[in-house]
């Protein structure tokens, strides 16, 4: 769980994010959205922990964020960034295990660390691509290949900074199916553009505007024809955006 | 392991005079001989191995610091450092204990690292600021040793280019290079999954809950260390720092738990069998090490490239 309390989020002379309160609770299903450039990924990476805040706090079950050494940080929130680098070349599996690394101290057997990269595997559909150079796979296979590592991290709070893109739309819908069944035990925070799976897949919702101020609430008060179009300026006729 | 050995075995018995090794513990032996296999050749061994180890084991951590493939230690500097004061030592004529040689690079090198450090880490350590801060000060270095080289009487130029081209003749009995290499590979192996996680890139590494900053500048320091401790004891050897660990991640791909001892197995290899020839193909004369190192490495490499596609 997370809760933040009088958050505010500058870069520069920019206010990104004004005064946010907001807890974000276990079993909730959540969707970040809002115009490009307006903070939608500083937002998740702040909840990540990889961006400083200075003004206000950010508990993760309920102990301060800034507190949290890397390793205990990386155990309880695992993120998925927009861009993925691939480094020096590894395998797809070499590359899903690295995600175990948060867990490495702990030394389970090596069975069940091979299970859980397994687990991450087989949900994201990528058996077939286990032993494939992550430099040889297209925009959609590391794409999945992101998602599996962020799996096998294992953590209770999943950050997800536009999971769906680069995905086919089969894979798409199989995706957010796969994310509302693991909702159920644990916090996902979704940064999309696709307000339709929003709509269809989402507890809850958050909009960033332009003047640093937030609006949230559940999807069905929410994700309306008006508010969209309030919050994200635009025009949509009627409720036909699913 | 088991071709270091051999190797070993047919280095210590080959040379401007043949020596068997039998001689240690045959009674009737002659103590001069035996004197060439334990005063002259094996400390030379022992200053092969170790260097050959921390090289590579350097051009495992530089391309992980730096994600690029081509990089290689000398690339930051750091052993421009210490070549430079050392060829300035050996053209200015000045005599001093080799430990005292070996400590002038050291100490050069050390400078320089801080003065890299200073220069890239001002808006946090980052990659590309350390590789371009490294090669524009390896290029200065690279000025000085040319303008060294100008300017030296012709006596003096033919060992300081030995010394570019790398020369393990200096090699003394000391149990010094076994301990550094002995620390510095339990040292480097402590790091291992973090050089895995590194690998993939610095931003994936710190959502993996990798403290970056940090083992960054461990690396570094790691990194230059075993490199101005090699350059220092033999000047500079090419080749065995930049393809040795591409050599290791063909033969067991990129566990570090795998590349840490086998990058540091290879290059010890390769660098005693490229010693072992450079002091017997012509022998008396002794030819700069660093020739043979790219003359084996190179077909080796090219073998293994050539297995895996």
């Amino acid at each position: 769980m997370i809760k933040v309390s009088n958050l505010n989020i500058d870069i520069g002379q920019n206010n990104l994010i004004s005064h946010l309160n907001i807890s974000f609770n276990k079993g909730e299903f959540w969707a970040i959205l809002g115009k490009n450039g307006i903070g939608k990924t500083t937002l998740l990476h702040t909840l990540s922990g990889l961006i400083n805040y200075e003004i206000g706090n950010i508990l993760v079950d309920n102990k301060e964020l800034k507190s949290l050494n890397p390793l205990s940080r990386a155990q309880k929130i695992a993120l998925l960034s927009q861009h993925m680098e691939t480094g020096l070349d590894c395998t797809v599996q070499q590359t899903i295990a690295y995600g175990r690394y948060p867990w490495s101290k702990f030394k389970l057997p090596n069975n069940q660390e091979q299970s859980i990269v397994n687990k991450a595997i087989n949900q994201l559909k990528l058996n077939g691509l286990k032993h494939k150079s992550i430099q040889k796979l297209s925009g959609g296979e590391l794409r999945k290949v992101e998602m599996a590592t962020v799996l096998a991290q294992n953590t209770d709070i999943l950050l997800l900074d536009e999971p769906l893109n680069h995905l086919d739309l089969s894979f798409r819908i199989e995706l957010m199916n796969l994310l509302r069944k693991l909702s159920h035990k644990k916090t996902i925070i979704m940064v999309t553009h696709d307000i339709q799976y929003v709509q269809a897949y989402c507890s809850n919702v958050l909009f960033i505007q332009n003047n640093g101020q937030v609006v949230h609430g559940r999807v069905k008060d929410l994700m309306n024809t008006a508010t969209i179009n309030k919050m994200l300026e635009i025009n949509l006729p009627n409720n036909n955006f699913i | 392991m088991v071709l270091l050995v051999i190797v070993v075995t047919i280095s210590l018995s080959v040379g401007s005079e043949y020596v068997p090794i039998s001689v240690l513990w045959s009674e009737d032996s002659d103590q001069y001989l035996k004197d060439i296999i334990l005063s002259l050749r094996l400390p030379r061994i022992i200053n092969a191995i170790t260097v050959g180890a921390l090289l590579s084991m350097a051009g495992l951590l530089i391309q992980n610091l730096v994600k690029n493939p081509l990089a290689d230690p000398y690339i930051l500097g750091v052993s421009g450092a210490s070549a430079s004061i050392q060829l300035i030592i050996i053209a200015s004529g000045i005599i001093m204990p080799f430990w005292l040689f070996i400590l002038s690079g050291f100490i050069a090198s050390t400078l320089s690292l801080l003065l890299l450090l200073g220069i890239s880490s001002k808006n946090g350590l980052k990659s590309n600021n350390l590789l371009l801060s490294g090669v524009v000060i390896a290029f200065a270095y690279g000025a000085i040793i040319s303008l060294t080289l100008s300017v030296s009487p012709a006596s003096t130029t033919k060992p300081m280019l030995f010394w570019l081209m790398g020369d393990l003749s200096f090699s003394s009995s000391s149990i010094f290079p076994v301990i550094i290499l002995t620390l510095g590979a339990i040292w480097v192996f402590r790091y291992r999954n973090e050089l895995d996680v590194l690998a993939r890139g610095e931003f994936f590494a710190k959502k993996c809950g990798v403290d970056v900053k940090s083992i960054n500048l461990t690396l570094l320091i790691t990194s230059s260390v075993f490199t101005a401790i090699a350059v220092s004891m033999a000047g500079t050897i090419g080749f065995v720092g930049l393809v040795v660990p591409h050599m290791a991640r063909l033969l067991v791909g990129n566990s570090h738990t795998h590349l840490i001892p086998l990058s540091a197995l290879i290059g010890a290899i390769i660098l005693l069998i490229a010693d072992t020839v450079s002091r017997t193909i012509i022998a008396p004369i002794q030819l700069p090490v660093g020739i043979f190192t790219a003359l084996f490495g190179v077909p080796m490499f090219l073998y293994l490239m050539t297995k895996r596609t």
